[in-house]
C-alpha cells in the first residue's frame, strides 16, 4: 500500500502541476478579457448590469427597495426592446452593508465582463469599491452613498441622488411660510458625516436665511437607545419645529418620546426619515410629518416624467414607489441615456456617454425633467414630502 | 437638574437589568456571553411580533412570554453549546476562548433570524400594548413606563442578590464559580445550575428588552449590541458578580451619560463611559466590589 502511493506521488505532483499550470492560464486569460473596453462592445449583443446593494445588514430597507426597484425597471426596458435594442442581463448581490463584501462582489463584476455597476447605499462601501471600478473603467452609479470623495474618484464614478444639501432651501421656505415657524432645534447622529454637515452647516444657513432661530443642537452616536436626555434638551428651549437628521430606529425612538412628551409643533427630516420610520409610528405620532427627498411617489409631481413612473411602478407592483426606488430607476435611466449617446455598449462607452448625456443638460427621469449634473452628481431641486396616514404625499403649498 | 437625574436613573435601571445576567453569567459559569444583548433583542422582537400578530394582547403575557423564549434560548445555548464545548476542552483558557466564539456565531446567528421577521428595518411597537402616560411632578417629567422600568429593576436586583447570597442554588452557584470540580465533589448538580443560570439571564435580557423598546418605541435587530459594550463598563467598574455593585455602576454611568449629554457635548458620553472603563482597569482593576464570589 505504501509502496503503491510512493511510486504514485510523483506522477500525481506532475498531473497537479499541469492543473495548476493551466488554471493559471486559464485566469491570466480571463484577466485580458476583462479589458475594459471588450465587454459588450458589439451592438445588440445584451448589456451586462450588475446591482450591488446592501440587501441585509443595517442598511437591509434601503437596498430592498433597491433590489425590487432594479427587477422592475429592467422587466420594463427589456418588454420595450432593450437598450437600443440590447436585452439587459441584470445580476443583483447583497454587500451585506459591509466594505469587504462590497469589494469582493465589485471584483467578480469587473472580472464577469459587467458593463455597468450600480452600487447602493452605504458611503463607506462606496468608499472602498469606487478607486476599484476607475481602474477597471467600469461605469458605477451611486444610489444614496453621499460622502465627500466618491464621485471625485474619476469620471466612471456617477451618482444619481442629489446632494441632499440642494433640498434645505426649500425645506426651510416650507416650515416658515407653512408650518409658521421662528424657532428650530435640530437632532442629529455624529458618526454619519453627511448628517454632521446638514445639521451643523447646511441647516443654520438655510433656515437663518428663512429667519429661524436654531435654539440648539443636540448629537448623539447612531447606536444610542436611550434619547430621553436629548428630547429635554431639545425640548428645552421650546423650539416652534425640531429636525432629525438621526437614522434608523433612532428617528422612531425621537418621535415616539416627543410626542409622548408633549411636544405638539412641526418635525421633519432627511431623506432617511421617510417610511423607513414613520410606517412604524402610529398615525396620532406621524401625521403632518414633513421631511425632503428627491422624489414622492404621487401623480401631482410639476413633471410627466416622474408622474409616469408613479403610475407605472404603482401599476406593476401595488406599491408606492419611495425615493430608493426611484434613485434605481433613474440610475438605470442613466446608463440607458449614455448608451443612446453613445450608440455602444461597452464600459468606456456607457463612461463617455454619461458625461455627453451630462453636458446636453441630462435627461427625463423620476426624479425631474431634466435631471441635470454637476460633477457627475445629480442635480434636482427636490420635494417636501408630508406623511399623512401612512403614505408620503407632496406636501401642499411648495 | 432633576429632570436629568430622573431620565438618568430611568436609564440606570435599564443597565442594571440589562447586566444582572450577563454578570451572573460570567461569574458563576465563566461564560463570556456576547449573545446577551441579541437575547435581549429577542426580548424587544417577542413582543413586537406578539402585538402584531395578537392585537389586544396583555402586556403583562407579553412579558412572561418574551421572557419564557430568552430563558429557552439562554437554556439552548448552555445545552447545545457550552456544554458541549466544557465536555469535549479540558483546558480553561481554551474553553472561555471556545465559549466567547460560539456566542458570537449565536448572535450573528439570532441578528440574521431577526432580519427576517423584521425586513431589515426598524419596527414600532404597537402603542395599544402599552399605554404610556407621562405625569409631571414639580416641573418633573416622568412616564408610567420609566416608573415600571425603575421599580421592576430594584425588585429584581434584590431578588437576585438574595438568591445569590441566601438562596440553596445561588450558594450552589458560587461554589460552582469557585471551583467546578470541587462543587461536584460536595453534591452540586453543575449541569443542572449552569442550565438553570442561563435560563435566567436570558429572561432578564428579554425582561430589559421589552422594558425598553415599550420605552423607545422601536424594535430593530441591532438594538442590544450598543447596551452589551455599556454591560461590559458596568461589570468592570463593579467587579464580575457582585449585584449590588453591578447596580450601583448601572445608576452611576447612567447618570455621568446623562449629566455629559446634558450640560456638555452629548455625543461625548461614549468617550466618557469607555475613559472610566480604562481608568478602573489601571486603578482598580478587580472592580468596586473586590470581595464578590466571582473568579475574576
Amino acid at each position: 500500500m505504501k509502496q503503491r502511493s510512493s511510486t504514485k506521488a510523483p506522477a500525481r505532483r506532475r498531473a497537479l502541476g499541469i492543473l495548476g499550470l493551466g488554471v493559471a492560464t486559464a485566469l491570466i486569460v480571463s484577466g485580458c478579457s476583462a479589458d475594459p473596453a471588450a465587454p459588450g462592445s458589439s451592438a445588440g449583443a445584451g448589456i451586462k448590469i450588475t446591482v450591488l446593494a446592501d440587501i441585509t445588514g443595517k442598511a437591509a430597507f434601503f437596498g430592498t427597495a433597491i433590489e425590487e426597484a432594479s427587477k422592475y425597471t429592467v422587466d420594463e426596458l427589456n418588454a420595450k426592446g432593450g437598450i437600443n435594442g440590447n436585452q439587459i442581463t441584470l445580476t443583483v448581490k447583497d454587500t451585506a452593508s459591509s466594505a469587504a463584501t462590497a469589494s469582493s462582489l465589485m471584483n467578480d463584476a469587473i472580472l464577469d465582463n459587467t458593463d455597468a455597476v450600480i452600487f447602493g447605499v452605504l458611503s463607506e462601501e462606496a468608499l472602498a469599491i469606487a478607486p476599484l471600478a476607475q481602474d477597471a473603467g467600469i461605469p458605477m452609479i451611486n444610489v444614496q452613498a453621499a460622502a465627500d470623495g466618491i464621485t471625485e474618484t474619476g469620471d466612471a464614478i456617477w451618482r444619481i441622488t442629489p446632494p441632499q444639501g440642494n433640498f434645505y432651501p426649500k425645506l426651510a421656505e416650507y416650515v416658515s411660510k407653512q408650518l409658521k415657524a421662528k424657532t428650530a432645534a435640530v437632532f442629529y447622529v455624529t458618526d454619519n458625516a453627511p448628517s454632521v454637515t446638514l445639521a451643523t452647516e447646511v441647516m443654520p444657513k438655510a433656515f437663518g436665511d428663512v429667519g429661524i432661530s436654531i435654539t440648539d443642537s443636540v448629537s448623539s452616536s447612531s447606536t444610542e437607545t436611550d434619547l430621553t436626555t436629548a428630547v429635554s434638551r431639545l425640548l428645552a428651549g421650546h423650539p416652534d419645529y425640531i429636525q432629525t437628521q438621526a437614522i434608523g430606529a433612532q428617528n422612531i425612538a425621537l418621535i415616539t418620546q416627543l410626542r409622548r412628551a408633549g411636544f405638539t409643533g412641526g418635525i421633519g427630516g432627511g431623506t432617511s426619515l421617510g417610511a423607513n420610520a414613520l410606517a412604524a409610528l402610529s398615525p396620532d405620532q406621524s401625521n403632518g410629518i414633513v421631511y425632503y427627498s428627491s422624489f414622492v411617489g404621487s401623480d401631482q409631481l410639476p413633471y410627466a416624467s416622474g408622474n409616469d413612473f408613479t403610475k407605472a411602478y404603482e401599476a406593476a407592483t401595488g406599491k408606492q414607489p419611495t425615493t430608493f426606488n426611484a434613485e434605481t430607476y433613474d440610475a438605470f435611466g442613466l446608463i440607458r441615456a449614455a448608451v443612446i449617446a453613445s450608440g455602444k455598449v461597452s464600459r468606456a462607452d456607457i463612461v463617455s456617454g454619461m458625461a455627453q448625456v451630462a453636458s446636453k443638460g441630462g435627461f427625463a427621469g423620476a426624479q425631474g425633467d431634466p435631471i441635470t449634473f454637476k460633477d457627475r452628481s445629480a442635480d434636482t431641486p427636490g420635494v417636501v414630502i408630508q406623511w399623512e396616514d401612512g403614505k408620503e404625499t407632496l406636501a401642499p403649498g411648495q | 437638574m432633576l429632570q436629568y437625574l430622573v431620565n438618568g436613573l430611568s436609564l440606570g435601571a435599564i443597565y442594571a437589568l440589562f447586566s444582572l445576567g450577563l454578570s451572573i453569567s460570567w461569574a458563576g459559569l465563566n461564560i463570556l456571553n456576547l449573545a446577551h444583548g441579541t437575547v435581549f433583542m429577542v426580548g424587544a422582537l417577542t413582543a413586537w411580533l406578539l402585538s402584531e400578530q395578537l392585537p389586544g394582547v396583555p402586556f403583562l403575557l407579553v412579558l412572561v412570554i418574551a421572557m419564557v423564549i430568552c430563558g429557552l434560548i439562554g437554556l439552548a445555548m448552555e445545552l447545545v453549546v457550552f456544554r458541549q464545548i466544557r465536555r469535549r476542552t479540558s483546558d480553561g483558557n481554551q474553553q472561555t476562548l471556545t465559549t466567547v466564539i460560539a456566542t458570537v456565531a449565536t448572535s450573528s446567528l439570532l441578528i440574521a433570524i431577526a432580519e427576517q421577521f423584521t425586513g431589515g428595518q426598524p419596527q414600532g411597537l404597537s402603542q395599544d400594548l402599552f399605554v404610556v402616560s407621562g405625569y409631571t411632578v414639580f416641573g418633573i417629567r416622568i412616564t408610567n413606563i420609566q416608573i415600571a422600568i425603575i421599580v421592576i429593576a430594584a425588585v429584581l436586583s434584590f431578588a437576585v442578590a438574595w438568591f445569590i447570597k441566601r438562596g440553596r442554588q445561588g450558594q450552589a452557584l458560587r461554589a460552582l464559580s469557585v471551583d467546578r470540580d470541587m462543587a461536584k465533589l460536595v453534591g452540586v448538580s453543575a449541569d443542572r445550575l449552569s442550565a438553570l443560570t442561563m435560563f435566567g439571564a436570558g429572561a432578564m435580557a428579554g425582561l430589559a428588552g421589552v422594558l425598553l423598546a415599550v420605552q423607545i418605541n422601536a424594535v430593530e435587530a441591532h438594538m442590544g449590541e450598543a447596551l452589551l459594550f455599556k454591560a461590559f463598563a458596568i461589570i468592570i467598574i463593579a467587579g464580575v458578580g457582585s449585584i449590588g455593585a453591578t447596580v450601583a455602576a448601572a445608576v452611576a454611568l447612567a447618570l455621568v451619560e446623562t449629566f455629559v449629554a446634558a450640560y456638555w457635548v452629548s455625543d461625548l458620553r461614549d468617550v466618557v463611559v469607555f475613559a472610566l472603563i480604562i481608568l478602573f482597569l489601571l486603578v482598580r482593576p478587580q472592580g468596586i466590589s473586590s470581595k464578590g464570589w466571582q473568579r475574576a
